[in-house]
C-alpha cells in the first residue's frame, strides 16, 4: 500500500474549536459530509481522512493512544494533561485566557490578597496547582466538570481558574478576572508513531 | 479498612492461552538470536540502589526503590542493560571477546509508559559486547531485522539517527542547540521553531535546522542531508554520512534515518534507534551503542544492543490479526478401576507423542 492511500484519522473537539476546526481543515482540501447527525465518525472518502467527533479533553487521549492521528487540541488541555504528542503547530484560532477570577464585590485584588488556606475552584486542577506553587500561595483546589462560576456564588471557594474568551460568562455571574495564567489557543497535534509512518500524509499539515 | 485482595494496579496475570502467546514471541525471537549465536544470560532482579543511578538517572528516576533490613537502598532493575553490564564487569573479564548475550526478563517502572500504567513489563532483547563502533552495528541492526521478520510483524520501521551528530550540533551552536535537542525530545515543534525563530543564528543556520528535522527516510534522504549540511561550514558530518550510507547498503527497505529522533536513554554514545509499527501508537522497541556504560563498573568495553517490549510485540501482532498456536487439550482417559496402572501405561504411551491424563 502507498502512503498516500493510508487512511488519516483526525480527532476534532466539539464546541468552541470545532467550527474553526473545520474550516482549518478545508483548506487542505478535507471536507466531511454532515456536520450535525448524532454520529461521531465522519469521513471524507476522497482524501481518504475520517474525522473523530470527540470532547474538548478527549482528544489528547485519541491521539496519545494512535486512535487518531491527528487533533485539534487547545494549548490549556495540552499543558493540563501534558499527553506524549508531537505539538505540530499553533493553529493561531480559538483565543481564550486562562484567568483566576473573584467575585465582583471582594476585596481581592490579586492573587496575594488571597487569604491562606483558601478554596479554588476550577476544572484545571494541574495548572491550578502549578500556578499555587508557582505564587507561592496556601491554597487548595477543588475539582468540578462545568459550570465553574456557580462555585463562588454559593460559597464553595473563594476563586476561580477558569477559561474566558469573551468574559461574558463572567460578567454575568458577577465576577472579574483578576490574574491571567495562561494563554491559550488551538494546537494541532499528531501521534508519535503517526507522526513518523505516515509521513507524506502528514507533510501538508508541515507546511 | 477494606481490604485489597487484587493485583496491585500496573501488574497482570498471564493465563494459559496468554502465556502460550507470549511463549510465541519469546521462541521466535529467541531463535533467531541463537541463530546468530546469542547466548542467554540472567540477572536478579534485586539490585543495588547505586548500579541504578550510576547507569542513567532518567531510570532512577522511575525505578521502585527498597529498603533493605540494614537500611541499605536497593532497587527492583528497571533494564536489563545495566545489569548485564555490571556483570560482564565483574566477572568476564578474562573471556574471550566479544560476548554475544540474549536475554528475556521482567523489568520494573513506576511509570513505564504514559499511555498505560503498567509497571512491570517483559523486555527481550541483545547485547552485543566488545566490539567498537563498524560491523557490530550492521550485525545488531540485522539481528533486530531477522527477529521481526522471524516474529511475522508485517508492517514496521527501524527509525535511527546517531548520538555523534547531536554532539557535533551541540559543539557548533552550543546552548541553543541544546534547548532545540530538548523540544524536539518533548515533541514539541511549536517550542523548536520558536526557540529557531529568536536564535542569532544566520539565515542559512536557520534553513539548516529547519530542514534537518524533516531528514527522514531511506537512502534517498543522504543525499538532502549532505546539501543542507553544507549550508554550515563547520559541521562536521563526513563521518557521519558514510556510517549511515554502509547501513544503507545492507538494508533498503525498513531502516529509515531520522535525524529528529532523540533518545529517552542517557547512555547512547553513538547509533540509536527506535522500531515503530502503525498497528500501536508507540514504540515497541529501541537500542543503540553504549561504549562508556560497562566501564562505570570497571571494565572499558564498548557495546551495542537493543531490546523490545513483549507486552507490545504481543499487542502489536494481535492488531495485525495474527493466529497464534493454543495448547492442545490431553486425551483424557477414563480409570480402569481394577488395574489403575494399566491406565497409567496407556497414558504413558500417548505421552510419547501428545498429551494425556486421567478424566477426573
Amino acid at each position: 500500500m502507498k502512503d498516500k492511500d493510508i487512511e488519516l484519522t483526525i480527532a476534532i473537539p466539539k464546541g468552541y474549536l470545532h467550527d474553526e476546526g473545520y474550516q482549518y481543515l478545508s483548506k487542505f482540501g478535507i471536507n466531511f459530509d454532515s456536520k450535525s447527525s448524532r454520529e461521531l465518525v465522519f469521513y471524507d472518502r476522497k482524501s481518504k481522512v475520517k474525522a473523530l467527533l470527540v470532547r474538548p479533553s478527549d482528544v489528547n487521549v485519541y491521539v496519545e493512544h494512535g486512535s487518531a492521528d491527528l487533533g485539534i487540541v487547545g494549548l490549556d488541555l495540552l499543558k493540563e494533561q501534558s499527553p506524549d504528542v508531537v505539538k505540530i503547530k499553533n493553529l493561531g484560532f480559538g483565543y481564550c485566557k486562562l484567568v483566576l477570577a473573584v467575585k465582583k464585590d471582594s476585596p481581592y485584588k490579586d492573587s496575594n490578597d488571597l487569604p491562606a488556606n483558601c478554596k479554588i475552584a476550577t476544572k484545571f486542577t494541574r495548572l491550578a496547582n502549578d500556578y499555587i506553587q508557582k505564587k507561592g500561595l496556601i491554597a487548595e483546589v477543588v475539582k468540578l466538570y462545568g459550570s465553574v462560576e456557580l462555585a463562588p456564588i454559593v460559597g464553595l471557594g473563594d476563586a476561580i481558574i477558569d477559561l474566558v474568551a469573551t468574559g461574558s460568562t463572567l460578567k454575568a455571574n458577577n465576577l472579574i478576572p483578576i490574574e491571567t495564567i495562561l494563554e491559550s489557543t488551538a494546537f494541532l497535534i499528531a501521534n508519535p508513531v503517526s507522526f513518523k509512518f505516515k509521513k507524506s500524509r502528514m507533510s501538508p499539515f508541515l507546511m | 479498612m477494606k481490604k485489597n485482595l487484587r493485583n496491585p494496579k500496573g501488574s497482570r496475570d498471564w493465563l494459559p492461552d496468554e502465556v502460550a502467546k507470549q511463549e510465541y514471541v519469546r521462541k521466535s525471537l529467541v531463535s533467531a538470536f541463537e541463530k546468530w549465536g546469542y547466548k542467554p544470560i540472567q540477572t536478579p532482579i534485586l539490585i543495588n540502589w547505586d548500579t541504578l543511578t550510576i547507569s542513567s538517572s532518567k531510570l532512577s528516576d522511575t525505578a521502585f526503590k527498597l529498603i533493605g533490613q540494614q537500611g541499605e537502598i536497593l532497587a527492583l532493575r528497571a533494564d536489563l542493560t545495566t545489569p548485564i553490564a555490571r556483570v560482564t564487569a565483574e566477572r568476564l573479564k578474562d573471556d574471550e571477546l566479544p560476548f554475544r548475550f540474549y536475554y528475556v526478563g521482567k523489568v520494573f517502572r513506576y511509570q513505564s509508559r504514559k499511555t498505560t500504567n503498567e509497571k512491570e513489563l517483559y523486555q527481550i532483547g541483545i547485547e552485543l559486547i566488545g566490539s567498537k563502533e563498524g560491523f557490530s552495528d550492521l550485525e545488531c541492526l540485522k539481528v533486530l531485522h531477522d527477529s521481526l521478520e522471524k516474529l511475522g510483524l508485517n508492517k514496521y520501521l527501524i527509525v535511527i539517527n546517531h548520538a555523534l551528530f547531536w554532539q557535533e550540533l551541540f559543539k557548533c551552536f552550543g546552548e541553543t542547540a541544546q534547548k532545540l535537542y530538548k523540544a524536539l525530545n518533548q515533541k514539541d515543534l511549536v517550542l523548536f521553531y520558536e526557540l529557531l525563530e529568536e536564535s542569532e543564528f544566520s539565515k542559512n543556520e536557520k534553513t539548516f535546522w529547519r530542514e534537518l528535522i524533516y531528514i527522514r527516510g531511506g537512502k534517498e534522504v543522504i543525499n538532502k542531508f549532505k546539501s543542507i549540511s553544507n549550508k554550515v561550514k563547520k559541521l562536521k558530518v563526513k563521518k557521519l554520512i558514510s556510517y549511515f550510507e554502509n547501513i544503507f547498503k545492507l538494508f533498503d527497505k525498513n531502516v529509515e534515518i531520522d535525524l529528529s529522533l532523540t533518545s529517552d536513554i542517557d547512555y547512547y554514545t553513538g547509533i540509536y534507534f527506535e522500531v515503530i509499527t502503525p498497528y500501536i501508537g508507540k514504540s515497541i522497541g529501541s537500542g543503540g551503542r553504549y561504549d562508556d556504560l560497562i566501564n562505570k563498573f570497571g571494565f572499558d568495553l564498548p557495546a551495542i544492543g537493543f531490546s523490545f517490549c513483549l507486552e507490545d510485540l504481543l499487542l502489536a501482532l494481535e492488531k495485525q490479526g495474527k493466529s497464534f498456536p493454543k495448547f492442545k487439550a490431553p486425551k483424557l482417559l477414563s480409570v480402569n478401576k481394577t488395574n489403575i496402572k494399566k491406565t497409567f501405561e496407556e497414558i504413558k504411551k500417548i505421552q510419547r507423542k501428545s498429551s494425556a491424563a486421567i478424566k477426573l
